[in-house]
């Protein structure tokens, strides 16, 4: 247990009637990857080097292995010899970004090592030019590590430690726009708010500028339906303020489009 | 119309008598969750004071919290009374309690994210062995790490040396990870005949990713914005978790302690609490803060705005 690095994880993989899925894992040194088999037809999880093997796994059996050593480690069903898979192992990994970013606005990129904390990394992109510097960060406590990019194209990122590269991940950049417009109801005010090009499922978050929070506070966050819009119903305020709809990452934070002020609320009473 | 009237009267008198002095105690169920979520340590992105920017990568975590939820865990409550002032989410719920009453705390793990064991374990009230929460191999039992989709109940008593404010938090295997993201809260128990203050300030000192937190909150206006009334009695309610020990100070503002010396600023350490209480004077917006300076700019600091 102590020697385990402290970002490993379990990975599950499924074995179909004639094929693993994926066929090709990238999974960190200590990570554990866990086989079932979804089929009706037994199979079996046996390494091409015969450092590991399941036995027959019946319907609904599982197995599971630790990846102690980097490196490539093919394996096959000794029952139907052609279904074959491999599982690359790697002392860093990057994480597939989650959504797409936006044009020059800084991006978190995550991964996990193998590595003793404190470790150098260096994030490298590839726009279209080749890979190229882009930043460094160090391997935190948890085994994780972290870097903001700003990229202006869809871009290939992957992390380098030493000898060591990830294999590399795609990071879509798209110029997104989003609208946002108030109507007020009495006591009830919406704010609709549209992204193009189309974004479903994207997130968005409603934000007023407040004295007391020294600026831009969020107050509802929400995911954009099919049609890409999202309508948000507040409490009409008292006194008239300042709103922008931000199109943000998952976190509801990384904002990658900003819609124009609205203001929404009473008009200050007539003296 | 006039005996409805009466009785309406009665009515609201009986509720607010509610929670004053009752021979028996009263039972007070709470159902509350492991929840993932993902939690912004910085809203508004800055350091309002200093001038210093935060970006999202820095500020935002995937982290485990305690979460009120109706009963059987359907769906999910505030975790703050109405009318608070303080944030959701964390702390966890504010467990109220008074002197006598026994207190049901049903307990689920919801933590997929993780996947991750948990437990609650209470200070400052009485309790078997099986509802401690404590880990410890070959001795704890189901309290001490509730696994993923599993629940536990813990059955607690409110003693007459329970009066006070106390913290709870995560003593399960995943402790330190817990603790860290966010998993402790705070249990507010009253004398039997003690009056419940008009508000309640809910103040948690602890470390958060590279920042110094209040209620997991760094830098004014990210940090809960306490508000009260000129007349009101104001109580805050402070812990301190981690590591380090704490100073709660406020401006403008002067309390009693027990043996009768004024105070403006107390030492807190690890897991001990404090219960400040005065009657409200001094309208204007004030600020808040450890005073270890080197947490202070850490972003232990909020505002306190007093209305007339």
């Amino acid at each position: 247990m102590m020697d385990h690095p402290a970002a490993a994880a379990a990975i599950g993989a499924s074995i179909l009637i004639a094929a693993f899925s994926p066929s090709k894992l990238d999974v960190l040194t200590g990570d554990t990857v866990r086989w079932s088999n979804d089929s009706n037809r037994q199979h079996t999880v046996t390494a091409v080097d015969g450092s590991f093997g399941s036995g027959t796994l019946f319907t609904g059996d599982g197995y599971s292995h630790e990846f102690d050593a980097p490196g490539a480690m093919p394996y096959y069903c000794s029952i139907h010899p052609f279904m074959r898979g491999e599982v690359d192992v790697h002392s860093l990994l990057l994480d597939a970004p989650s959504a797409p970013a936006a044009p020059r606005r800084p991006y978190p990129l995550a991964g996990r090592a193998a590595l003793p904390p404190g470790t150098a990394v260096t994030i490298e992109g590839d726009d279209g030019s080749g890979f190229r510097h882009v930043t460094d960060t160090t391997v935190a406590d948890d085994g994780t590590f972290h870097a903001s990019v700003v990229p202006a194209s869809t871009t290939t990122y992957r992390a380098v430690s030493g000898a060591e590269s990830t294999p590399p991940v795609r990071l879509l950049v798209l110029d997104r726009q989003i609208t946002a417009n108030a109507s007020r109801h009495g006591r009830r005010t919406l704010v609709r708010v549209r992204v193009t090009p189309a974004s479903p499922h994207a997130t968005v978050v409603l934000q007023v500028h407040l004295r007391e929070r020294f600026g831009w506070w969020p107050i509802r966050q929400a995911r954009l339906g099919h049609s890409s819009t999202a309508t948000f119903r507040i409490r009409t305020p008292a006194r008239r303020l300042r709103t922008r709809a931000v199109l943000t990452l998952p976190d509801g934070a990384t904002a990658l489009a900003r819609s124009g002020e609205l203001h929404v609320g009473r008009s200050r009473p007539r003296r | 119309m006039r005996p409805r009237a009466i009785i309406a009267i009665v009515l609201t008198g009986a509720a607010a008598l509610a929670a004053a002095p009752v021979a028996s105690g009263a039972v007070r169920t709470y159902w509350v969750a492991a929840a993932p979520v993902t939690w912004n340590a910085v809203p508004n992105g800055h350091d309002a004071i200093m001038g210093t920017k935060y970006d999202p990568s820095q500020t935002v975590f995937p982290t485990v919290v305690y979460r009120r939820y109706s009963a059987h865990w359907r769906k999910p409550l505030r975790n703050t009374p109405a009318g608070s002032s303080n944030q959701d989410l964390i702390p966890g719920p504010l467990l109220r309690a008074r002197v006598g009453d026994r207190l049901v705390i049903h307990f689920k793990n919801l933590d997929t994210k993780f996947d991750r064991p948990h437990s609650m374990h209470f200070h400052g009230v009485h309790y078997k062995p099986s509802s401690d929460g404590a880990y410890l191999p070959g001795f704890s039992g189901g309290d001490a790490d509730v696994m993923p989709g599993h629940t536990w109940t813990y059955r607690l008593r409110a003693g007459r040396d329970s009066a006070g404010i106390w913290p709870y938090h995560d003593h399960s295997p995943s402790m330190d990870e817990s603790i860290a993201g966010g998993m402790y809260g705070v249990m507010s128990i009253l004398g039997r005949r003690e009056k419940a203050p008009d508000r309640e300030f809910v103040v948690v000192f602890a470390p958060y990713g590279q920042f110094q937190s209040i209620d997991g909150r760094a830098f004014v206006g990210n940090t809960p914005v306490f508000t009260s009334h000129v007349g009101d009695t104001v109580q805050w309610d402070v812990i301190a978790m981690g590591s380090e020990h704490h100073t709660f100070h406020v401006h403008g503002h002067r309390w009693i302690q027990p043996d009768g010396t004024p105070e403006d600023t107390q030492t807190l350490g690890p897991a001990e609490s404090l219960k400040v209480r005065w009657r409200e004077d001094d309208p204007g917006t004030w600020l808040y803060h450890c005073h270890v300076e080197a947490h202070m700019m850490a972003g232990m600091i909020g505002i306190y705005r007093v209305k007339r």
